[in-house]
C-alpha cells in the first residue's frame, strides 16, 4: 500500500501534467489534470471521506501513467488514483466491480463469456469489418451502439487448455481473457511461430491476470485472480510464462507482487513475476526469424508497453525486420493512449472515444495496410475506433503479423 | 448563492460551471501557494461570457480571480476567501498570425509555447520563455509579466505585447495599445495591465509581437575555479559588444546538489557559467569564438562548446535538473527571484551562502546572471519547525540582502500574497498609497482579485 502522505506532498503543483494528460486535453478542467485529482484526494483524505462524486471522478483518469513522464517529483499519479479506488470502497459501478469477481475465476470466465456471446449475437449489429456487433439498445451500464468483439464459438482456451508443453524452454501460455477468450487468433498465431522454432508451449487453467480488478481498485477480486494464477502457473518446471498481452504483462510482472503484498503468496508472487515475459521481448531474446512482410504498418503501442513492460516495446524492432514499412507518428499523438484506459473506457465511453479518434485520425491519414497492437484492451478499441471513421483496414495483434 | 450558479449557467453552459467541492478542491492552489477551494469556478470561450460573468459578480458583489494555468509561485490565482475562479484555459484560440506585421492575436489561454510553435512554422520567434512554457497561458504570462533565460537579450512578456483586450470591473471591454510599431496616444494602459496580476482588469486577448526567427544557436560553458572568477567573467561579458540569448550563473552548493543527476558530466567544486548565442550561422560562430576568448581571458578552467543540438542539450542538463533535484534535499523550499545589478551578483551569492550557513539550511543559487534574476532556494522540512522557522527568518534576510544590494525582491514571479508583506520594504508608502488610488479607480468595489499585491 502506498504512503499517502508521503506521495501527496512530493508533487510540487508545478502543472507539468497539464501538457501530457489526454483526458485533460479534451476538458481543459483543473480536476481532469494529475495535479487536480492528487488535490481532490488529499481533501478526501483529510475529510477521511470519499463521496460518490470522489468515486465518480477517480473514474475519469485514464491511469495511463503518461503525467508521470513528465512529473519531476515523478509521482505515482496512476497508483494513487488506483489505491484511492480501493479506499474509497465500492459503489461506484457496482456491475463493472461484480464483473471481476466473474473473470477472476476459470470456470466463471467461461460461463460469462458463452453468456456474452449469446447476448452479443442476439442485441447486436454487426460491424463493416465483421470483427463484432454494436448494440442495437441500451442497457445499464452500456449504452447504445457499444462495440462487442465477436465472441468465438470455441476460444482458443477451451480449445487447447491443459496441453502440456515439449521442447526445452518449459514454456507456458498465460493467454488473459482478450487472448483467450475472444481473439483466437492471437494464440494460434503463438503456436505457429512456437512450431518454426520446434516449440510448444503448455497451456494450465487459468484466466483473469486480475488488473480490471486491481485496475478499480476491487482488491479481493485481484488476489483471487492472482491466486488462481500462482496455482496454475507456480509450478517449478515452468521456466518461462508468455503474455501477449501487455496489459496482463505489465500486472504479472509489475503490480502482482503489490497487489499480495502482506500475504502468504507474496513471495510465490515474487518468484513467478520474474518468469513473465512479454511475448515479443521473449521472441527477440530467442532468436526469432520473422518472415518478410511488404506491408505499411501503424503501431499503436500501448500504454502499459511503454509504462509497464520489462524490456518495453519490441514488436516495432520485430517488424522492422521484416522488411514492414512502419509509419511514423506525429509526436502529439504518437505515445497517446487508445482511450480504453481499462475501465475509463467503460465509465466514459463517449470521451474515451474522443481521446482514440486524434490517434486513430492520424493512423488512418498514412493509409496503412494493417494497424497492430499488443495489448488485447487495446485491439477493442481500436477496432471500434477504425469502425466508426468506417475504415476497413484490419485492426490485429502483433503475433497475428509475425506468423506470416 | 444558488442564485448566482443559475445565473452563471445560463451564461455558460452547466458543465462550465463548477460547483462540486471535490473539483473546486483542484483550484486551491496554484505551483506553490494553498489557499482555499472557490465558491464557484468558471470556464468561458468567448471574451463576452467573461463581461456577463463580470457583471454577474459585481451585482452579488463576488470577489473574481482570474486564473490561467496556475503555475504562479506567489499566489497570485488563489483564493482566500468565498471567491469566483475564472479559469481562462478553455480561451485558447490563435486568431490569427500577420507576418507582414509580425504580430500574433491569441485568446488569453492560449499556451505560451503554443504559439512558438505556430510561430516558428511560418518562420517567426516569440521570444519570452518562462520555465513553465509548456503550460503556462499567455494571458497569465502577461498578468504576471513572466520573464524566463532568453530575457537577458530578448526581454520579458511586456516587451512583446503590442495590445491587450481586456473586460474590466464594470463589465466593458477596452482594447489597449497600438498594432503599429510606435504608438503614444494616451497613458500606456498596456503597460500598467501587465505585471498587474489581475487587480486592474482581466486580460481576455492579446496581440503579441513577433520577430524572425534566428537561424542558428550555439551552446557554451564555461568552468570556474571560484564563483568571483564567474562573476569577472559575466561582467566581462556584459561589457562585451556581444550579446548572448542567455546567460546563467551556477554555484558550487547548487552543483553539488544536482551531482546526482548530473554524475560526471562536471567536476566538484566549481562555478558554472551557460552560454546561449543565436543569430545568423556566420553571427553565431563570431559571437561563440568572441565568448571563447572572453571565457578564457577570465580565468576559466575549461570552455565546453557544444556541436550539436544532442551535446548543448546534455550542457543545460545542469541547469535544468536544478528545480527537480533540490526535492530531494527537503520536500519544501523557498524559491525567491530576487533581482540584483549584475555587478552585485557575486555579493548576492555570497551572502545567501553566509546567510544560509549561519541558520543551517541547505540552499542554492542560480539563474538569469544575464539579467541579474537569481533563483535564491531556502529549503527545509515543514515538519521540522525549527528548521521552517529559520528558513523563514533566512528568506526575510534575502529579501533585505537583495535591497541593500540596490535590487528588487521580484524579477518575474511577481508579489501576489507570497511578497504582499514585504512591498513596504521596496516602495515607498506614497508609492504604494498612489498604486492603490489607482486600483479603486479601476475597480471601485474592490472585486477584481482583492488582497493581492498590497500588504
Amino acid at each position: 500500500m502506498i504512503d499517502w502522505a508521503a506521495e501527496l506532498t512530493r508533487c510540487t503543483r508545478c502543472g507539468a501534467c497539464r501538457e501530457v494528460c489526454p483526458v485533460f486535453a479534451l476538458t481543459l478542467r483543473e480536476p481532469d489534470v494529475a495535479r487536480g485529482r492528487l488535490a481532490r484526494i488529499e481533501a478526501a483524505a483529510a475529510s477521511g471521506r470519499f463521496t460518490h462524486a470522489d468515486r465518480r471522478a477517480l473514474t475519469r483518469c485514464l491511469q495511463c501513467g503518461r503525467c508521470r513522464e513528465v512529473c519531476k517529483a515523478d509521482v505515482h499519479v496512476a497508483q494513487i488514483v488506483r489505491d484511492a479506488k480501493y479506499r474509497s470502497g465500492a459503489g461506484m459501478g457496482a456491475a463493472q466491480q461484480s464483473i471481476t469477481y466473474l473473470l477472476a475465476d476459470p470456470e466463471r470466465l467461461r460461463k460469462l463469456t458463452d453468456r456474452a456471446r449469446q447476448f452479443a449475437v442476439a442485441l447486436g449489429r454487426a460491424t463493416a469489418d465483421g470483427s463484432g456487433t454494436r448494440l442495437r439498445f441500451a442497457f445499464p451500464y452500456l449504452e447504445a451502439g457499444r462495440y462487442l468483439p465477436k465472441l468465438p464459438q470455441q476460444s482458443y482456451l477451451s480449445r487447447m487448455i491443459g496441453s502440456a508443453a515439449d521442447g526445452e524452454k518449459h514454456l507456458a501460455l498465460f493467454l488473459g481473457c482478450g487472448a483467450g477468450r475472444i481473439f483466437t487468433g492471437i494464440g494460434e498465431a503463438l503456436d505457429a511461430i512456437l512450431a518454426t522454432m520446434n516449440l510448444t508451449a503448455a497451456v494450465p487453467e487459468q484466466a483473469c491476470c486480475g488488473l480490471p480488478a486491481w485496475g478499480l481498485g476491487v482488491d479481493d477480486a485481484a488476489r483471487e485472480a492472482l491466486s488462481h494464477f500462482l496455482q496454475a502457473f507456480g509450478d517449478k518446471a515452468i521456466e518461462t510464462i508468455l503474455s501477449p498481452c501487455a496489459s496482463c504483462t505489465a500486472m504479472l510482472q509489475q503490480e502482482m507482487t503489490e497487489a499480495l503484498a502482506d500475504t502468504p503468496l507474496e513471495n510465490a508472487a515474487r518468484i513467478v513475476a520474474e518468469k513473465v515475459s512479454d511475448v515479443f521481448v521473449w521472441l527477440r531474446e530467442n532468436d526469432f526469424h520473422p518472415p518478410c512482410l511488404s506491408l505499411r504498418v501503424a503501431v499503436h503501442v500501448p500504454c502499459h508497453t511503454r509504462r509497464g513492460v520489462r524490456g518495453g516495446d519490441a514488436l516495432t524492432p520485430l517488424l522492422r525486420t521484416t522488411g514492414a514499412q512502419i509509419i511514423e507518428l506525429p509526436a502529439e499523438v504518437a505515445t497517446n493512449c487508445c482511450g480504453m484506459g481499462g475501465s475509463f473506457g467503460v465509465f466514459h465511453p463517449q470521451e474515451a472515444q474522443e481521446i482514440g479518434y486524434k490517434k486513430m485520425a492520424a493512423m488512418l491519414s498514412a493509409r496503412p495496410d494493417v494497424i497492430v497492437t499488443s495489448c488485447t484492451g487495446c485491439l477493442l478499441q481500436l477496432r471500434d475506433l477504425a469502425d466508426h471513421f468506417g475504415a476497413t483496414v484490419p485492426v490485429r495483434h502483433g503475433l497475428e503479423l509475425l506468423s506470416g | 448563492m444558488a442564485d448566482i450558479i443559475k445565473q452563471l449557467q445560463s451564461v455558460l453552459t452547466a458543465e462550465a460551471v463548477l460547483t462540486e467541492p471535490g473539483d473546486l478542491a483542484a483550484y486551491a492552489t496554484d505551483a506553490k501557494i494553498k489557499g482555499l477551494p472557490p465558491l464557484v469556478v468558471v470556464l468561458p470561450t468567448e471574451t463576452a461570457q467573461v463581461q456577463a460573468i463580470v457583471r454577474l459578480c459585481a451585482q452579488h458583489r463576488l470577489p473574481v480571480i482570474p486564473r490561467g494555468a496556475g503555475t504562479g509561485t506567489v499566489g497570485g490565482a488563489v483564493p482566500e476567501f468565498r471567491a469566483l475562479v475564472l479559469d481562462l484555459s478553455r480561451m485558447n484560440r490563435i486568431r490569427t498570425i500577420d507576418r507582414d506585421e509580425l504580430l500574433a492575436d491569441v485568446q488569453a489561454g492560449v499556451l505560451n509555447a503554443d504559439l512558438q510553435r505556430e510561430a516558428q512554422q511560418v518562420g517567426l520567434f516569440y521570444p519570452p520563455d518562462p520555465a513553465s512554457r509548456a503550460t503556462s497561458t499567455l494571458g497569465g504570462n502577461a498578468a504576471t509579466n513572466a520573464g524566463g533565460l532568453r530575457a537577458v537579450k530578448y526581454g520579458v512578456t511586456a516587451d512583446w505585447v503590442a495590445a491587450l483586450e481586456v473586460v474590466t470591473a464594470d463589465g466593458q471591454v477596452i482594447h489597449t495599445g497600438v498594432r503599429t510599431r510606435k504608438g503614444v496616444v494616451g497613458y500606456d494602459l498596456t503597460r500598467l495591465f501587465i505585471g498587474s496580476e489581475g487587480t486592474l482588469g482581466i486580460i481576455t486577448a492579446l496581440t503579441m509581437r513577433l520577430m524572425p526567427l534566428p537561424p542558428a544557436k550555439k551552446t557554451l560553458l564555461g568552468l570556474f575555479a571560484t564563483l568571483a572568477d564567474a562573476g569577472r567573467a559575466v561582467m566581462a561579458i556584459v561589457r562585451s559588444p556581444i550579446v548572448p540569448a542567455a546567460m546563467e550563473l551556477l554555484d558550487s552548493t547548487t552543483l553539488r546538489a544536482v551531482k546526482s543527476r548530473t554524475g560526471d558530466l562536471l567536476p566538484d567544486d566549481i562555478a558554472l557559467v551557460l552560454l546561449d548565442v543565436d543569430g545568423s550561422e556566420q553571427e553565431v560562430e563570431q559571437q561563440s569564438a568572441a565568448l571563447r576568448e572572453l571565457l578564457a581571458a577570465a580565468d576559466a578552467l575549461e570552455v565546453r562548446v557544444a556541436a550539436d543540438e544532442v551535446q548543448a542539450d546534455r550542457l543545460w542538463l545542469a541547469r535544468r535538473s536544478v528545480s527537480p533535484a533540490l526535492y530531494e534535499l527537503r520536500p519544501h523550499k523557498y524559491g525567491e527571484d530576487v533581482t540584483v545589478p549584475i555587478h552585485h551578483l557575486v555579493d548576492l551569492f555570497d551572502g545567501v551562502t553566509a546567510l544560509a550557513t549561519k541558520h543551517r539550511l541547505p540552499h542554492a543559487c542560480y539563474g538569469h546572471a544575464g539579467d541579474g534574476n537569481v533563483h535564491v532556494n531556502l529549503l527545509y522540512d515543514p515538519a521540522d519547525a525549527d528548521e521552517a522557522a529559520r528558513a523563514k527568518a533566512a528568506r526575510a534576510e534575502v529579501f533585505r540582502l537583495t535591497l541593500a544590494l540596490g535590487g528588487t525582491i521580484s524579477g518575474e514571479h511577481g508579489v501576489g500574497i507570497a511578497k504582499r508583506e514585504f512591498l513596504p520594504w521596496e516602495q515607498s508608502s506614497a508609492m504604494i498609497d498612489l498604486q492603490k488610488r489607482l486600483k479603486r479607480a479601476f475597480d471601485p468595489l474592490g472585486l477584481l482579485n482583492p488582497g493581492k499585491v498590497f500588504p
